[in-house]
């Protein structure tokens, strides 16, 4: 069972400049773990072989977390792929960055408008909306095949897809009842984006909590272009299984569970 | 399945909550906002619930509004644990 969205992971070329950034947009700094050794079941989804990544997570008052990982040192910064991703924060002093616009019909489905920005510390650009408190808001991805996209979200991983009101535009949402762990998924129809990587700066993958990850990844099987071998875990003091996943556009999902343990 | 005491879950579920070293939750606190439980702790409550008490939570059982505090939580765990959840 899929309970919701745990984060957004997004890839920065190191740790301590992002904290500052995350930290100043309104974030609080979590879990760290430098250096956390790469599983060999995450090498297909990586653009370059590592054996370890250095990893934190940020937490909002309001929407998912950020998890910042750092693999190897990157040489280009800029965004190339995975999703873009809509945050609330109070305004900052980036200028708006040219580049590829979201639709307009994007904006009418989540009723507000924003301005791309640029996180030179992250590596990254994203949509920014001004707000009195920092917190994700939705993320985006650019689809090819719209409606094998939708099944992936749905039927793979429980979101629910609201009333469509625009033949580009899709809106998702995480069926998750706990506000934090919900999250809209705006499936926009153009050509697909690059396939993304974990290593790939920008936000790369989405991570969803499942209480049974080998169950969901069968069931996300179905509907995904990939998926990787299950593996597990130590983050501090919990025992993971986790399961990379690859979406019919080339879409990044990561599936979180826990390991079922002895009664305590 | 075997019916449960409602007490009995209570009491396992102080346990939990005092394990994870949060302040004290109380019985009508909404264990997302005082208990500490992110979600990775929700998945933690769930596999230990399921270890503790022999039963299988589904979405719908997380749906329901009692899956909010210690009270409602141990009603419900009472419920699936003799079959009429």
């Amino acid at each position: 069972m899929i309970v919701g969205v745990d984060h957004v992971a997004l890839s920065a070329p190191a740790l301590a400049p992002a904290t500052t950034a995350l930290r100043g947009a309104g974030f609080e700094l979590g879990l760290t773990r430098d250096p956390l050794s790469d599983h060999r079941a995450k090498l297909p989804f990586l653009a370059r072989a590592a054996t370890h990544h250095a990893t934190a997570m940020y937490h909002a008052k309001q929407g998912v977390a950020v998890e910042v990982t750092v693999h190897a040192p990157m040489d280009v910064v800029e965004v190339r792929s995975g999703y873009e991703v809509l945050l609330m924060a109070p305004a900052g002093d980036s200028g708006s960055v040219a580049g590829p616009e979201w639709p307009s019909e994007a904006w009418a489905a989540i009723g507000r408008r924003g301005a791309a920005r640029a996180w030179p510390e992250l590596g990254a650009r994203f949509w920014h909306v001004a707000g009195p408190s920092a917190g994700v808001l939705a993320v985006a991805a650019r689809v090819a095949d719209p409606e094998r996209s939708v099944r992936f979200w749905t039927e793979g991983l429980a979101l629910s897809a609201s009333p469509s009101t625009s033949r580009k535009v899709r809106v998702l949402r995480s069926a998750s009842r706990f506000g934090s762990w919900s999250l809209d998924v705006l499936l926009h129809e153009s050509a697909a984006a690059p396939e993304a990587t974990l290593d790939a700066p920008g936000f790369p993958c989405l991570a969803f909590v499942s209480t049974d990850v080998p169950r969901d990844a069968d069931r996300l099987a179905r509907h995904a272009s990939a998926v990787g071998e299950t593996f597990d875990l130590t983050l501090g003091d919990r025992d993971l299984r986790l399961v990379f996943a690859r979406g019919p556009s080339g879409e990044l999902v990561e599936l979180v569970g826990v390991l079922r343990t002895a009664p305590r | 399945m075997s019916a449960v005491p409602k007490e009995v879950v209570s009491a396992w579920l102080r346990e939990w909550f005092a394990a994870r070293g949060t302040p004290p939750v109380r019985p009508t606190d909404d264990i997302f906002a005082s208990g500490g439980v992110d979600s990775l702790a929700l998945l933690e409550l769930i596999v230990a619930i399921e270890s503790r008490f022999g039963i299988r939570l589904e979405e719908r059982h997380l749906a329901d509004e009692r899956f909010q505090t210690p009270d409602g939580l141990a009603e419900l765990v009472g419920e699936v644990a003799r079959g009429a959840g």
